[in-house]
């Protein structure tokens, strides 16, 4: 018997921001290894933008509360910062908050991206991350496996979410 | 001088020739006519009004210089988060195999299928939910966000042997999840396999470190054998040796399995000071029906164990009375010690920590178990023999008046349902007919049967008149060391058409799928062992149709045993089924044992148990 301590070969990460009818947000960061086993998971408390924010940023409020202020509260607290994020929805595209981490996202957004396929899924990318995406494609083609369905744990955040935010409530 | 307009401007006087470039008018106060006399009052202000204030320009220093006046930028407190850990994944080396194949397997070709065949079809995958008793989001958390289990098993993370069906990974799913569990699957669904691939997910995941698993003795082989097959990177201990020896492998604490037997433990545990008992992070309990009788020494122990989860195992939780469901919930910890919880607490409980699925929704596809009951009638020694043996045993019983005990009556039974299977003086047996006919059908075909009797008597004196099939004896005076080997050669041997077993050697966890028929030659005491006997042969992977027939002489007390039977099979649907739950109890009571023979019940006798006890009834017959 072993305990395995070591990093595994390809760190995922899955951020997902759940919005519920009263307006507040609640983000999530699910960390696994390549195989899907779950690392570490990180989850905002509800986040309600004040009449501030709502007069400041207008119709950027959104991409700001997504991609910028709950993904960078989250992104401090991780204690394995994942190879490659995967995310569902365009707001969370914000390469300043991840930094060099490749951010994929699997809606199509228009603001200055390419598409890159993985398998089958089509992947859209900020266009400034086209090489690091390119150099973590082949990392993932080594070893993810091909039966990996790399949507399903975004949903695994989302249930996770709802759940902290219906104990919040 | 003028300004622009034409109006008389003046130099201001006492100001620096700089500023008195500032020229400015006079000030020319408003004149209008009113219809009404206006009253100046010579106040002196009215004059001053006309004249030029007296302004003077200085030059003063700023009490602080100018510098960046910065603009205002937005401070938004981080929101707060939660986190969570997950232990990390605990590798178990595995042995190599003496034999193993030095080369790689190779898969076999695939036919090429059609375009439209191509994309694989995503099944649904099976989560784990968190349990109900789940209270801390971080323990809800924990189950919500592991993986579905196909793809934690089906070759990613951990290797099955063969893909489970669905009902089975939700039953992983579940006890995965619950700290108090009895899985309830009809016989011959996979509960080893569910338990074992639950412990193996729980141990990989660092849930639990020591698990220690209780089963009957003959089904020590078979845990092994299915640990090596669903699991084989875990290490498995059998508890076995010398006192000392046991009682080292008890106290050491790297062993993550511990597997023993009831009466090994009973007999390690029984004096051992409750600080001196070894605490496990998992108890579990195969044929924990074992534990039915909570006043029992076995219970007693089992519940003394410390432990962090309690899982049962059992196709039959009530055999005879709801109570016994309720011995095993103590066991489980979901009802206070003692406590007798009714019929419907029971039912609401077992809806929370059961999980039974029957073969019926789990497997529809399954080859069905047909049954027949074969009504004989006695022949005529064996019918003489009959009525002799009962008017005697009536006649002694009435005799005993006051003294007469449920033990008087159950002597007897025991006497009329001996003859019914063969007569003592003659050897004349109108069921060993049957089966002698029965038998040469289905060797002809090829075919195998296994048949069950309470006495290992009986089977030995069917043994010697079938030996023509190749008859084959499984109960409990075999030794445990040579019973593995009859099984295989029952199963490889093609002149092997017979298997004999007892109730209590042979009913319980064996893989017996390859047998397409099955004889009750006497009844048991409750429809929950014969239906684990004839489980036996229909189970999983059965390819056949199983064909169950039942031994029953007319007008002898197997038809009246029958008819109680049939009783006692409502009592299970009403607890585990959707049946009514409004009538508090249909327990055996001893009116109707003594009802068997039109006897009148003493008063104030309750509730007991007719059957006797499992092996023990072997030795005594």
């Amino acid at each position: 018997m072993a305990q395995n301590n070591k990093r595994p070969e390809c760190v995922l990460g899955f951020y997902q921001v759940v919005e519920q009818p009263n307006g507040e947000m609640c983000g999530g960061v699910l960390i696994t290894s390549h195989l899907g086993r779950p690392i570490e998971f990180q989850c905002s408390l509800p986040v309600r933008p004040n009449a501030t924010q709502q007069t400041l940023y207008g119709p950027t409020l959104r991409p700001f509360l997504i991609g910028e202020l709950i993904a960078k509260a989250l992104k401090d607290r991780l204690q394995v910062l994942p190879d490659v994020l995967f995310v569902n929805q365009p707001e969370a595209l914000n390469n300043q908050t991840w930094n060099s981490i490749p951010v994929l996202c699997s809606t199509e957004s228009v603001e200055a991206m390419f598409q890159q396929d993985f398998r089958e899924e089509h992947y859209w990318v900020a266009s400034n991350q086209e090489k690091d995406v390119t150099k973590i494609l082949e990392i993932m083609t080594k070893y993810v496996p091909d039966s990996a369905d790399l949507q399903e744990p975004l949903i695994r955040v989302e249930q996770a979410l709802k759940e902290a935010m219906g104990q919040a409530a | 001088m003028n300004d622009a307009y034409g109006k008389n401007v003046s130099m201001l006087p006492g100001l620096p020739a700089p500023a008195n470039q500032l020229r400015l008018p006079a000030p020319v106060l408003p004149q209008f006519d009113s219809d009404f006399e206006v009253a100046v009052i010579q106040a002196g202000i009215n004059v001053a009004l006309h004249r030029w204030p007296n302004l003077q320009v200085q030059q003063e220093k700023l009490i602080t210089p100018p510098g960046f006046v910065p603009g205002w930028k937005p401070y938004w407190q981080k929101p707060k988060a939660i986190q969570i850990e997950f232990p990390d994944f605990i590798d178990y080396q595995k042995k190599p195999e003496e034999n193993e194949e030095a080369v790689r397997s190779i898969k076999p070709p695939v036919a090429k299928k059609d375009e439209e065949d191509k994309k694989p079809v995503r099944k649904c995958p099976t989560r784990i939910q968190p349990p109900a008793d789940a209270l801390s989001m971080e323990d809800r958390l924990f189950y919500i966000l592991q993986p579905p289990l196909e793809g934690w098993l089906a070759g990613q993370e951990l290797v099955m042997p063969f893909e489970p069906f669905s009902y089975q990974y939700e039953g992983i799913a579940w006890m995965f999840a619950q700290k108090s569990a009895l899985l309830a699957d009809e016989m011959g669904l996979g509960k080893t396999m569910q338990a074992i691939t639950a412990i193996r997910l729980l141990l990989r995941s660092g849930q639990v470190r020591r698990i220690l698993l209780v089963c009957p003795k003959p089904l020590i082989p078979n845990w092994q054998r299915e640990f090596k097959l669903w699991a084989e990177e875990l290490p498995v201990t059998t508890m076995e040796g010398d006192a000392n020896r046991r009682k080292m492998l008890r106290e050491m604490k790297s062993i993550p399995i511990l597997l023993t037997n009831y009466e090994i433990l009973v007999r390690d545990l029984q004096n051992v000071d409750e600080e001196d008992l070894p605490g496990f992070d998992l108890v579990v309990l195969d044929e924990a029906q074992r534990i039915k009788n909570r006043e029992s020494v076995t219970s007693q122990v089992i519940r003394r164990i410390p432990r962090l989860r309690s899982w049962s195992l059992t196709g039959t939780p009530i055999e005879n009375r709801p109570e016994e469901l309720a011995s095993i919930f103590e066991f489980m910890g979901v009802v206070p010690a003692r406590s007798n919880p009714d019929l419907r607490q029971l039912k609401k409980l077992a809806e929370v920590y059961i999980l039974r699925r029957t073969k019926e929704v789990a497997q529809p596809d399954m080859p069905p178990r047909l049954d027949r009951d074969a009504i004989l009638e006695l022949s005529n020694c064996q019918q003489a023999a009959y009525e002799t043996a009962e008017k005697e045993g009536i006649v002694q019983l009435n005799d005993m008046g006051d003294e007469i005990t449920i033990q008087h009556v159950f002597e007897l039974v025991l006497r009329l349902k001996q003859i019914t299977n063969f007569d003592p003086l003659t050897g004349e047996s109108v069921k060993m007919d049957r089966l002698i006919a029965d038998m040469e059908e289905i060797s002809a075909s090829g075919a195998k049967a296994i048949l069950f009797s309470q006495w290992t008597k009986t089977i030995d004196w069917i043994a010697e008149r079938t030996s023509q099939f190749g008859a084959m004896v499984y109960h409990g005076g075999v030794p445990t060391k040579k019973r593995e080997p009859i099984l295989k050669e029952f199963e490889e041997n093609p002149d092997k058409h017979l298997l004999l077993m007892s109730y209590g050697t042979g009913a319980v966890g064996l893989n017996l799928q390859f047998s397409q028929y099955v004889f009750l030659y006497d009844r048991w005491w409750n429809p929950a062992v014969e239906d684990q006997a004839i489980n036996r042969a229909h189970r999983i992977g059965v390819k056949n149709p199983v064909i169950v027939t039942r031994f029953i002489c007319k007008d002898t007390i197997e038809e009246r045993i029958d008819l109680v039977l049939r009783q006692k099979r409502e009592i299970f649907e009403k607890v585990l089924g959707d049946g009514d739950v409004s009538t508090e109890s249909l327990s055996m009571n001893a009116s109707e044992v003594f009802g068997l023979f039109d006897l009148k019940a003493k008063a104030g006798k309750g509730t007991k148990s007719i059957g006797p006890q499992g092996s023990d009834h072997e030795k005594a017959a």
